[in-house]
């Protein structure tokens, strides 16, 4: 259900866009994505890139998981806690993770059947996850609730495990029900998980804790109902957090700068005003994608053709033509029509290629 | 044209630095200890070091079979190993067409070392044969290893498929490397082994380590080549490999018999003093940045045509012609970089690529910066080790040749490679640390 | 500078349509492939398939769905009847004498057939046409991988070995969207224009997996409706509900069907020359011919081991396994790229662009100390002007590229003063210089294919026993194939 509320600082941007904060994944999507300051103002703003397309720019955005995928996973997770020991404990005891003390922040904390409460819900959560972490020793926390801010910025995100080992580190940890496929499991799904334990490793520091920055991922073991735990090293994902961390307030306010005063994000002239780098993780990760691939190509940016290309072309070259091109350009595609006979235009000879006809 | 010094150089000294590490490496040797590992800095040494392995092992009447990536570079190990012992019997092993290396020349043709293409045709008796792991792949069976001592080289660029295969040629084993340089790469799809910490491109001596964890390392710790400023922009690329440089900060200097031109002059202030520094050019320039490559041409011209001599103020070696080289990453670029350089510099300075320079060295390195004239960079123009092969070529001077704007896209870079589950060194992301690391300590 | 297949998609880009990246054929599909389209389930690992459709491109093809593939019966079914299918493919190639050849859309189907593979092919408690279907799939799995294979047709990865669109890799994925690039697709609106219809075309899933919104708003009703059918057990609702959920899954099946079959039109159609075997203008077989040879013997080699007890079908390669696989993997990366850039001109032009192949316009020719005795080398010096940024340097051999690719064994380089460079080569035997005289331009490359090498590195690691060296961990594989 939409929430209207005026919370948080970007309340005066929102306009009639409902105030849906970013998760730990929406988060680490707007760090991959920082060099767009659309996105991150979206972010910092507090609204979700979906909202905007379609109220703001009429796009048709199609979101969510399928209802399969997420009934496997809640399947998967309920498998994973359920007995004594549960699977969760014996993949993790297995891999030198397990503690004596578990807590399930979700049975100390419910949350209110309806909507009404959620906001308390998770706040006490956040409590209830925070007091576990003060107290010493060995622990793990299972779906606690923690916040991470980005300049003045709060958002709430609840990563699937903490684990805190005998000298106090924490280690945060993600539970997916795909498959350990080994090389063959999804380089984009791992990085989103990666992902994720960056955010809430970043809200742990921020809270005063010592992290490693190790991802605990417990995924499903194929042809077993067993988990399969790995322990991955996030060193990329950390520095990409921790960039976005301080760069947002900055890039936010830039963009603000750029609109006039009662701009707010559902309306098109707003979006349209602020600046915007369309590039390959785009249709990745954010739902304007469409939209900034067709202003893209109305401005001749090379980004079109993918990252590869465009880091061998300079801004605009596409806009020149064929009968402009960047010297280098067009030496490039002399020699390509040289090899394959090609005219440089489809009904007319180039000038001096001798292989045309 | 191969500007190698004189290997007199680099004979580690009979006291000094690395000195305790070659008497432990004799040692163990010589007790028999099997595998022995040797991680060594850029110009520690280690040929000097593997020389002086293998020639007493020969001349204590064993057998020793080197194993080197290139043909050069059995060369040169042929070469330093009969002069350090030329009582024994070196043979360089190579294939039926490949033509004798520029390293072995001179000791081919003094009669130092031997060459045979046919492995039945190496003599027996303690013997030193060098070979690349290509030869030595086609050594037929036999019923017992035919070597005493197997000695690896370049342990870190060789890859675990090809030097796997080749351990029951010898009964004890030796690998040396330099953990800083470029790793093994397959021009085919790696995708089928990610993962995993033991997979065929691993480099060999990462896999020795990993399958005997208890087997003796040896850290070399003195790198005879490099000065101090260097070593010390250069540790964040060898993190497990503390290491400093022989010669003092500012104690390798240049002095040119004539004034050098603009370019020449610049360089020169920049690097007075120390022996390695950053020179920012302004601008833009476009893909793989060819008006920066002709200016590394230009500056080679100018410093070759100011008749530049290369003075150590700590030794008692005499003042010598000073060598100049300019390396770049790609080969379009060094193309670049000769169209500019002209007159006598023509054919003085070495301009080629980082994967030929190495395991080269010079009086002074220009290296074009491997991140210019990329808009968008990516796992392979991050590759560490090139970098590392860039900036440790020299002895009195290097400049890194770059622009503002390469700062920029570096802070701004968002790794796009995959991620891997399970062993994952994520190099894009360790490239680009390295690459800020070590630029956050070089100095305009 | 930008290289050549950026070029090829800026001109794409302008043209609004696509562009060759190649000027000779790499992969002749047949004309009877499989085209085999899959259907997955969300939230489901281990390879379970709903649905597929399959048959050959020129026959009649058949749709199976089932209505709960987590149901080990029926989805065993499933598994039978896919395994007909492919024996009949595997059938035809073994009475033909050549190797089965199976299209699929992209990398996601590829991998979704792994999964099949994996899951099948050593199990025990599944029927035993499921397990040879899971070993058949394995093999061509396992083929995929080698580069210059012709087993594994995956339409997106073909495609673009051959044309580039104006979009990104990663957008040249999408079977559909890559097609709009080649010719509207049918139901595309007249006036639409082409970044229209890709974003008509990006709007259905090509592979295994489902649209979200498609799951919601049709499969999981059918699925609902199903599962109620089968707690009230009256049959005639059962099978009632099963075919709606057959039915909820094969319009996604038509329509990745009928895109394979216009990549199957498009990779047939593409009227290019095979890429031809330069270095050996006698042998009647091209390049792609051996291609092909390699692939039948690969093919007939697997079928004899698949005769013994314990068939070797590698999952995790060990040491030793890895490194025969590489081996191959690389010999046969490394033939296929002499072939290209011998035989391809625009791999060639690539080639001298990057450094990797010289080409230079000849000047002046001496000859000296010519070969007048039976394996003899005779000497040539060539002064040229060089374009592009490859020089040769002594002691490499290069290969001129004509005709039977006579190798040139560079003595010496030395540049000259005014931009030429002189170049002394030695040639075996009695030196033919109508090909080099003043006046012609020279192409340059520095391999020829090897075809015999993946088959001599075998046989090497076998000499040296690998598989017995000391450095192996303890307990290792034994598979050396």
């Amino acid at each position: 259900m939409a929430d209207k509320s005026t919370a948080g600082p970007g309340a005066f941007l929102r306009g009639a866009l409902p105030f849906t904060p970013a998760g730990a994944a929406g988060l680490f999507a707007a760090a991959e994505l920082q060099d767009c300051a659309a996105h991150v103002l979206m972010t910092m703003a507090q609204v979700a890139p979906a909202d905007v397309a379609s109220t703001a720019l009429g796009e048709k955005v199609n979101q969510g998981q399928s209802p399969l995928a997420l009934g496997r996973g809640n399947a998967f997770e309920r498998q994973l806690t359920r007995g004594v020991p549960s699977r969760l404990g014996v993949a993790l005891g297995h891999n030198g993770l397990g503690t004596d003390l578990f807590v399930d922040v979700t049975r100390r904390v419910p949350m209110p059947p309806s909507g009404h409460g959620r906001e308390e819900a998770l706040r006490r959560r956040e409590q209830a996850t925070l007091d576990v972490l003060a107290d010493g020793g060995a622990a793990t926390v299972w779906q606690g609730a923690l916040t991470v801010t980005l300049g003045k910025v709060a958002f709430r995100v609840q990563p699937d495990l903490i684990i805190r080992d005998d000298t106090g580190r924490l280690r945060v940890g993600e539970v997916k029900s795909w498959a350990d496929n080994g090389p063959r499991t999804s380089g984009r799904a791992l990085s989103s998980a990666l992902g994720q334990v960056a955010v809430g490793d970043l809200a742990l520091r921020q809270a005063g804790h010592v992290t490693v920055p190790e991802a605990v991922l417990v995924l499903a073991r194929p042809r077993s109902s067993d988990a399969s735990v790995r322990v991955q090293a996030t060193g990329r994902e950390k520095a990409l957090i921790d960039d976005a961390a301080r760069a947002f307030p900055q890039v936010a306010s830039d963009a603000l700068r750029r609109l006039p005063p009662g701009s707010t994000l559902d309306q098109s002239d707003t979006v349209r005003a602020l600046p915007t780098a369309y590039g390959d993780l785009c249709r990745l990760r954010c739902a304007l994608a469409d939209w900034c691939r067709r202003r893209a190509v109305e401005r001749g940016d090379p980004a079109v053709l993918g990252d590869a290309a465009a880091g061998d072309l300079e801004p605009g070259a596409l806009l020149r033509g064929p009968n402009a091109r960047p010297p280098l350009l067009q030496a490039a595609v002399d020699a390509h029509l040289r090899a394959t006979g090609l005219t440089t235009a489809p009904t007319q000879a180039a000038e001096g290629d001798p292989t045309r006809a | 044209m191969s500007t190698s010094l004189d290997p007199e150089r680099e004979r580690p000294p009979q006291a000094g630095p690395n000195r305790a590490a070659a008497d432990r490496l004799r040692l163990l040797l010589a007790r028999g200890t099997t595998p022995v590992l040797v991680r060594s800095p850029p110009g520690a040494g280690k040929t000097g070091l593997v020389a002086e392995a293998a020639a007493g092992s020969a001349s204590a009447g064993e057998r020793v079979c080197a194993v080197t990536a290139t043909n050069n570079q059995a060369g040169e190990l042929a070469t330093r190993t009969a002069g350090t012992d030329p009582d024994v019997q070196v043979v360089l092993l190579l294939g039926h067409t490949a033509p004798i290396p520029d390293t072995a020349a001179a000791a081919v043709a003094d009669g130092l070392v031997m060459v045979t293409r046919t492995i039945s045709h190496v003599p027996p008796g303690p013997v030193v044969v060098a070979s690349s792991s290509a030869k030595w792949m086609c050594h037929p069976r036999t019923d017992q290893p035919p070597y005493d001592l197997q000695i690896l080289e370049e342990a870190y660029m060789q890859p675990w498929h090809a030097t796997f295969p080749l351990a029951n040629l010898a009964r004890r084993h030796l690998a040396v490397g330099d953990p800083g340089q470029t790793a093994p790469f397959a021009a085919t799809g790696q995708r089928r082994w990610r993962g995993q910490p033991l997979s065929p491109l691993t480099p060999a001596a990462e896999a020795l380590e990993r399958l005997h964890p208890h087997a003796p390392v040896i850290l070399l710790d003195t790198s005879l080549r490099l000065p101090a400023d260097t070593c010390d922009v250069l540790q964040p690329l060898y993190p497990d490999l503390p290491f400093r440089g022989l010669a003092q900060t500012g104690q390798r200097v240049l002095i040119s018999a004539r004034r050098p031109g603009p370019a020449g002059s610049r360089f020169l202030a920049l690097i007075s003093g120390r022996s390695i520094a950053r020179l920012d050019l302004p601008g833009s320039g476009g893909p793989l940045d060819p008006d920066l490559c002709r200016y590394a041409g230009r500056l080679a011209t100018e410093l070759t045509d100011a008749g530049l001599t290369a003075v150590d103020t700590g030794t008692a070696g005499p003042p010598r012609p000073a060598t100049i080289a300019v390396v770049c990453a790609r080969t379009r670029q060094v193309a670049a970089v000769r169209s500019a350089v002209t007159g006598r510099a023509a054919s003085a300075v070495v301009v080629d690529t980082a994967n030929r320079l190495q395991g080269l060295e010079y009086d002074v390195v220009l290296a074009v910066d491997p991140l210019a004239g990329h808009n968008r960079l990516g796992p392979f123009v991050l590759e560490a080790g090139r970098l590392s092969v860039m900036l440790s070529r020299h002895h009195n001077a290097c400049g890194l040749l770059t622009r503002p704007e390469v700062a920029l896209a570096l802070a701004r870079h968002v790794p796009t490679s995959d991620r891997v589950l399970g062993h994952d060194p994520d190099a894009e992301h360790q490239g680009r640390a390295a690459h800020a690391a070590v630029r956050g300590l070089l100095h305009p | 500078m930008p290289d050549l297949v950026t070029a090829a998609r800026v001109l794409a880009h302008e043209r609004q349509t696509v562009v060759d990246v190649t000027t000779t054929l790499r992969l002749k599909v047949a004309p009877h492939a499989l085209i085999l389209s899959l259907a997955g389930m969300a939230g489901e690992h281990d390879g379970v398939l709903h649905a597929f459709t399959a048959g050959p491109a020129d026959g009649t093809r058949e749709t199976h769905a089932v209505p709960d593939p987590r149901d080990r019966d029926t989805q065993a079914a499933l598994w039978s009847e896919l395994a007909r299918i492919v024996d009949r493919t595997w059938q035809r190639a073994l009475d033909d004498r050549t190797f089965p050849q199976v299209l699929v859309s992209g990398t996601a189907a590829l991998d979704h057939l792994t999964q099949v593979a994996e899951r099948l092919r050593n199990n025990t408690r599944v029927p035993d046409d499921a397990r040879l279907l899971g070993q058949r799939l394995s093999y061509w799995v396992d083929r995929a991988d080698v580069p210059g294979q012709q087993s594994v047709v995956v339409a997106t990865t073909a495609l673009r070995e051959h044309l580039v669109t104006g979009m990104s890799p990663g957008e040249e994925e999408h079977l559909g969207a890559f097609l709009e690039w080649c010719a509207p697709g049918p139901g595309m609106p007249a006036d639409a224009s082409l970044l229209e219809r890709v974003e008509l075309a990006e709007r259905h899933a090509t592979g295994p997996a489902r649209r979200p919104e498609d799951d919601r708003g049709v499969l999981v009703p059918a699925l609902d409706r199903y599962s109620l059918a089968q707690l009230l057990g009256d049959p005639v609702e059962i099978l009632a509900a099963a075919e709606a959920v057959g039915a909820a899954l094969r319009p996604a099946l038509r329509h990745q069907t009928r895109l394979l079959r216009d990549a199957h039109a498009v990779l047939t159609g593409l009227g290019l020359p095979e890429l031809p075997d330069v270095a050996r203008p006698d042998d009647p077989r091209n390049a792609l011919d051996r291609l092909r040879d390699a692939e039948t013997n690969a093919f007939s080699t697997w079928c004899a081991y698949l005769d013994r007890p314990v068939h070797p079908i590698s999952g995790l390669d060990g040491n030793v396994a890895a490194a025969y696989r590489l081996a191959r993997h690389e010999s046969a990366n490394a033939a296929l790229s002499a072939a290209v850039v011998l035989g391809d001109p625009l791999a060639r032009e690539a080639a001298v662009l990057a450094g990797t192949a010289l080409r230079g316009r000849v000047l002046r020719v001496t000859q000296r100390a010519p070969a007048d005795r039976p394996g003899a080398w005779s000497r040539t010096v060539l002064q040229v002007t060089l374009t592009g940024p490859g020089v040769p340097r002594a002691g490499q051999t290069w290969h001129l590229a004509a005709p039977g690719a006579a190798p040139w064994r560079v003595d010496a380089t030395t540049p000259g003063q005014d931009g030429t460079v002189k170049i002394t080569v030695s040639r075996p035997g009695r030196a033919d210089t109508t090909g080099c005289a003043p006046g012609a331009t020279i192409d340059l490359v520095r391999d020829v294919p090897d075809w015999d090498a993946a088959r001599r590195a075998a046989g090497r690691l076998r000499e040296r026993d690998a598989a017995r060296s000391p450095w192996l961990p303890a307990r290792t594989d034994r598979s050396s194939t």
